[in-house]
């Protein structure tokens, strides 16, 4: 197996096509705003040994994770005995998943390959309920079972399907989606078959393999690039909503020549509440990580991680165990593990790494009865905040970060579908740290709500600000506020659940970035 | 309305380089062409001295004397859009919505990027203004218009001196009130100097980013071609001119002057008509064209007539307004070579340009390009003329391939080869985008491709994909300027709905359709008189969905629907309700025809190898080998491909043993 230079960026191409087409298709076709609008998904390709060998450029969350749901299918259902119409589907965070609203759906390919699939294709999307203690599926729970509904790796067919839904609080919008998921399945199967016939199976699954050392080499290039040595850092998240605070992620980063260790055993123990990370959370985000040092345009495949070798201790924050809740593992304490490792970095190569960002997605669900369809509904968003500054330029204003990337939803489209006004969508004043480069403002947004509801809460960053770096200041952490009917306001905790009556409200003040360098004046 | 008096009638496509003009007689048969440099500082220059010189090179009386009807392409608005030329501008906002341009969708562009930032909003944070009001999505009013402070902020407007005032506000598709009265109050304040946008007019659609995106771009470049369009119509008088637009059709000068945005993509929508005008001509309406530049090229799809999108964007921002569906990609004549870290040879974002330009320009030795490629490859003939008068160093071409294979590891041949190869999956990928990804098999269409160097690649291409016909159009440079000949006047106009339609229900008793469709046609009858040809359409999806298909509404447009959701999304449910998010209206007024003098007959043997296309007549056979040569364009055809000339003087190639 041999790619010159020319075949290594034509089959880059070829492959990195094939799963921008599945995504098109998911976003274009899916019911929930997480997936049209927000674009909380992901598709991508992987050989038969369950590597990553292309994937569309969505969510960097999905990045480490997805290869371990495709291992999770393979490992439940040997290969050999799978057929071309079977569909799989896993959510389960302690067989492959990461948290429950994210489902997963994996297929085989037989290309010219009787006995065992060639390839697989699979993708991921964020399900706005899976269940659970409240709606929007984002509970401040101690246990998995109250976050939803569980699905380990599972032959997917209609029968399960609709076993699925009915446990959701809206089986209609769930079964659209998963609609639309196996539909983007179908559509990458058929692209494979396609540049299968015109390139010759073998020579794809060859060109997925020399596409990872590809990525391997700029990652390892880059890494060698790093001083040799030993740089700890130690970040923490407030709280985990149960009462403890000041949850520790300890990371050293090893620099050895063109290879790196990342060593988080001397983080906190698992906690009570949900903001519990498994392992796969904690690949993705060390993935992030290295792959923003790299060229924008590099495949993002498993081949990141081939120089990097990540150690957790089993039941720790960021190596949780079963039966702990890890709703907000993948949405918060990912964004964490990013800041601790940025942080390592920056003892490294202090003039490359940038400071801070706003450290949390600021997720939000809201559910409650739609007043004129008497049909219940479920909504979740996460709401930007202010990127950290880097040594060359202030940090931006009210935009997604690290380990998300999604839109926000129209307050027009809001308040068509759902029971609720917002009153405002602007830039938080001041809010980013000060410094040679400022860090980006954070948001405020508003809301109104006009019948009653039931409101989740999972933020961070709501007490430790954003640190600032090289001397940089932090940012101003978030506030979550309750708004009275009557006019007044109360402050509300960092995570929690509450119903808020119709003519109440929430603004939600995300932090701002952390700035870089000293003020020179 | 009164018949227009017969008239010659001159197209005009104002390029970075060269300005194109061609000639049709009152019959539409094309009588003179002529080409001269153009003058980007203002493109009205070469247009009016371009006028003078096509009438006497045709021995017609000049402009003022017998004025001829001019269909003119213009980058004006794009320019100053991408130009970052912005005009001193404000936008008016629902309060809490003032940061809604800098915030936009609140993504990044990049996703790993270390510091992520976004494009400047086109006015910046500090002129956007809150204004209290408040409607619901209904069209309700929650709180009534401050008409003090709209008076008070007309006032701060004035002596911020702006040039011109975007206005949108929430849910304004639904009610316009508020903002007509914000329009009123500022136009008797500020007078008619400073121009309006207000988004109900502009584009009465939800979501709110996307619309005030739309009236910002319209503010910002409005100022400009106001001024631009006012020493045109000064010379050539206003009934004389109308403005290709980016929908496919032509608008009047005052309609341009209020919505300049709908030419941001004028002359390309130009070479789409130009391209559908030859393929119809040969047989072939259903085309794939491939506009390629220097530093990239730009892919669209006709079927029969070029595909219209509701989704474009330019400069990073979202263009909501009917567009030419155009897809570009970062590679084109000047995208240079290099390798990457990773080992794998890349070509462009990066380009030469015009300057240096490719190696072969003689400026640089050090980048190879893709027109370097070609020429160490032989496809471009050692003393042809590129561009603006330069004469090839082809030596210089050698030494940059050299340089870059020797960094690949290849053969400098192979490194060309390699270049090319890689240029061609990057535009391979922009053509999947405009077929596949809408659904539809690029085996089913012809290939045209135009611009220089768009020939050269054409029919490898076409292997690629599953495609068995090229057609290599006439004067290729003159595409565009044929095309706008064949524009008719159009409108185009929308209003969203947001209707749920049960299945099973009739569609002609809905009444919001109605309504909306109706007032649409008022506004096409007052603009361009009762016998335009009207065609609606509706935007639809199932409920919940946010992206809609947009398909001609008539008794079985329910129907279509489950039937091209299917086909392009690989499902259908016919038990979830319908959601009519849109009603659209286009109206077209009479299409002018246009033909081609037809060219002279040849007989003789098939000819290979290199060959001038300006010696060929129509029925002259061509055998792969060969390279096609003329002033400004070079083809490639590769072995297994035959050509024969048509009548109209397009080379039609096709795969050998395809039928």
């Amino acid at each position: 197996m041999s790619f010159n230079a020319v075949e290594l960026e034509v089959y880059k191409h070829l492959l990195a096509a094939a799963a921008e087409e599945m995504g098109q298709r998911l976003m274009r076709s899916a019911f929930s705003s997480n997936i049209k609008e927000r674009r909380d998904f992901s598709c991508a390709l992987f050989d038969p040994d369950a590597n990553m060998i292309a994937q569309a450029a969505h969510i960097p969350v999905h990045l480490g994770s997805a290869p371990m749901s495709v291992r999770a299918i393979l490992d439940a259902f040997p290969p050999d005995r799978m057929a071309p119409d079977d569909r799989f589907i896993v959510n389960d965070p302690y067989a492959g998943g990461t948290h429950l609203p994210d489902v997963t759906l994996v297929a085989p390919v037989f290309i010219d390959s009787p006995d065992r699939p060639r390839f697989f294709v699979a993708n991921r999307a964020h399900h706005a309920d899976v269940g659970g203690a409240a709606p929007g599926s984002l509970p401040i729970a101690t246990h998995i079972d109250d976050e939803g509904v569980r699905i380990p790796p599972s032959r997917f067919d209609d029968d399960l399907l609709e076993r699925f839904v009915h446990q959701t609080r809206t089986p209609d919008e769930r079964r659209g989606d998963l609609l639309a998921q196996g539909a983007a399945l179908k559509a990458g199967i058929a692209r494979l078959h396609e540049l299968c016939r015109a390139h010759n199976p073998e020579r794809i699954a060859d060109a997925g393999a020399a596409l990872r050392a590809y990525t391997a080499r700029f990652i390892r290039s880059i890494i060698a690039g790093l001083p040799d040595g030993s740089f700890a850092f130690t970040d923490y998240l407030d709280d985990d909503g149960r009462g403890r605070e000041d949850i520790a992620i300890r990371v050293t980063l090893t620099v050895r020549g063109d290879t790196a260790t990342v060593d988080f055993r001397d983080s906190d123990d698992q906690a009570a509440g949900p903001v519990n990370a498994v392992r796969a959370i904690t690949l993705s985000a060390v993935m992030y990580v290295f792959r923003c040092l790299a060229p924008a345009d590099i495949p993002s495949n498993s081949g990141v991680l081939d120089a990097i070798d990540i150690l957790t201790r089993p039941g720790s924050i960021v190596d949780a165990r079963y039966p702990a809740a890890v709703v907000g593992g993948n949405v918060e304490t990912s964004q964490r593990i990013v800041d601790t490792v940025f942080g390592a970095l920056a003892r490294a190569v202090p003039d490359r790494v940038p400071a801070a960002s706003c450290g949390t997605m600021n997720n939000l669900a809201i559910g409650g009865a739609r007043p004129d369809a008497h049909a219940p509904f479920a909504y979740y968003e996460t709401i930007a905040g202010g990127a950290g500054a880097g040594p060359d330029a202030d940090g931006g204003d009210a935009v997604q970060t690290h380990m998300t990337n999604t839109l926000n939803t129209p307050a027009e489209a809001l308040e068509h579908h759902f029971p609720m006004l917002i009153e405002a969508n602007a830039i938080r004043p001041d809010s980013g740290g000060e410094g040679r480069h400022r860090g980006g403002d954070g948001l405020v947004r508003r809301y109104r709500f006009t019948a009653p509801v039931t409101v989740s809460l999972l933020t961070e960053r709501r007490r430790r600000p954003p640190y600032g770096l090289a001397g940089g200041g932090p940012g101003r952490p978030g506030v979550n506020r309750l708004l009275h009917p009557d006019g007044s306001t109360s402050d509300l905790p960092a995570k929690t659940t509450l119903d808020i009556p119709a003519g109440g409200g929430l603004e939600i003040q995300t932090p701002g970035g952390g700035g870089w360098g000293g003020n020179t004046a | 309305m009164a018949a227009p008096r017969p008239a010659y009638r001159i197209g005009i496509d104002t390029g970075g380089t060269f300005t194109d003009l061609v000639l049709a007689d009152p019959a539409g048969r094309l009588v003179a062409t002529h080409k001269l440099l153009s003058t980007p500082a203002d493109p009205s220059g070469a247009v009016l001295r371009g006028i003078d010189a096509i009438l006497e090179k045709a021995g017609l009386p000049p402009q003022n004397q017998r004025p001829a009807a001019v269909v003119h392409g213009s980058t004006v608005a794009t320019n100053a859009l991408l130009e970052g030329a912005h005009a001193n501008a404000a936008l008016i906002t629902t309060p809490g919505f003032e940061d809604t341009l800098a915030i936009a969708r609140q993504n990044r562009p990049e996703l790993y990027a270390l510091v992520p930032c976004r494009p400047d909003p086109p006015i910046p944070r500090d002129r956007s203004f809150g204004v209290p009001g408040r409607l619901t999505h209904t069209g309700a009013e929650l709180e009534p218009l401050d008409e003090a402070a709209v008076e008070r902020l007309a006032d701060r407007l004035d002596q911020l001196g702006v040039e011109a005032v975007a206005v949108c506000l929430l849910h304004s598709y639904a009610n316009p009130a508020h903002e007509r009265r914000i329009a009123e109050v500022l136009r008797g304040r500020l007078g008619p100097e400073v121009h309006l946008t207000v988004s109900h007019e502009l584009l009465p659609e939800y979501r709110e980013y996307e619309r005030s995106a739309a009236c910002a771009i319209n503010a910002v470049v409005a100022p400009r071609m106001r001024r631009y369009l006012g020493r045109l119509t000064d010379e050539l008088g206003e009934p004389h001119l109308a403005i290709m637009a980016s929908h496919g059709g032509t608008l009047p000068p005052s309609v341009v002057n209020d919505q300049p945005i709908r030419t941001i993509l004028s002359g390309p929508a130009g070479g789409v008509l130009g391209a559908a005008h030859v393929g119809r001509a040969c047989g072939h309406p259903d085309l794939i064209t491939l506009d390629m530049g220097g530093t990239s090229t730009d892919v669209a799809l006709i079927r029969s007539e070029p595909a219209i999108g509701y989704n474009g964007d330019a400069a990073g921002l979202p263009i909501r307004l009917p567009m030419v569906d155009m897809h570009t990609v970062g590679a084109g004549g000047g995208s240079i070579g290099w390798l990457d870290p990773g080992g794998a040879l890349r070509v462009g974002p990066r380009s030469a340009g015009a300057d240096p330009g490719p190696a072969c320009y003689g400026r640089q030795r050090e980048a190879a390009t893709v027109t370097d490629a070609h020429v160490v490859l032989g496809h471009i003939a050692p003393d042809a003329v590129l561009g603006q008068d330069i004469r090839l160093d082809p030596e210089a071409s050698h030494d940059a391939v050299r340089r870059l294979a020797d960094a690949a590891g290849l053969t400098p041949p192979d490194t060309a080869r390699g270049v090319l190869r890689v240029a061609e999956a990057t535009m391979a990928r922009a053509i999947q985008h405009v077929t596949l990804q809408r659904g539809h098999d690029p085996r089913d269409f012809a290939f045209m491709p135009f611009g220089g160097a768009g020939g050269l690649h054409a029919c490898r291409l076409a292997d690629q994909l599953g495609i068995t016909a090229v057609l290599l159009p006439p004067h290729p440079g003159l595409l565009s300027a044929v095309g706008m000949l064949t524009a008719p006047p159009r409108r185009m106009f929308s209003q969203s709905i947001l209707h749920t339609h049960p299945p099973g229900a009739p569609i002609h008793d809905v009444d919001a359709i109605r309504s909306a469709l109706d007032r649409l046609s008022r506004q096409t009858a007052a603009e361009l008189g009762d016998n335009a040809v009207l065609s609606p359409y509706l935007d639809l999806r199932y409920e919940g969905q946010s992206y809609e298909i947009t398909l001609p509404l008539d008794e079985s447009v329910i129907e279509m629907f489950h039937m091209e959701h299917r086909r392009l999304y690989g499902y259908e449910d016919r038990r979830r309700p319908i959601e009519i998010v849109t009603a659209r209206l286009m109206a077209d007024g009479p299409t002018p025809t246009v033909e081609a003098p037809p060219v002279g007959a040849h007989t003789g043997d098939p000819l290979t190898g290199r060959i001038d296309r300006s010696g060929l007549g129509a029925g002259a056979v061509i055998h792969g080998p060969a390279v096609l040569v003329e002033y400004s364009a070079t083809a490639l055809v590769p072995e297994g491909w035959r050509g024969r000339v048509h009548d109209t003087g397009t080379v039609i190639l096709q795969r050998e043993g395809a039928s």
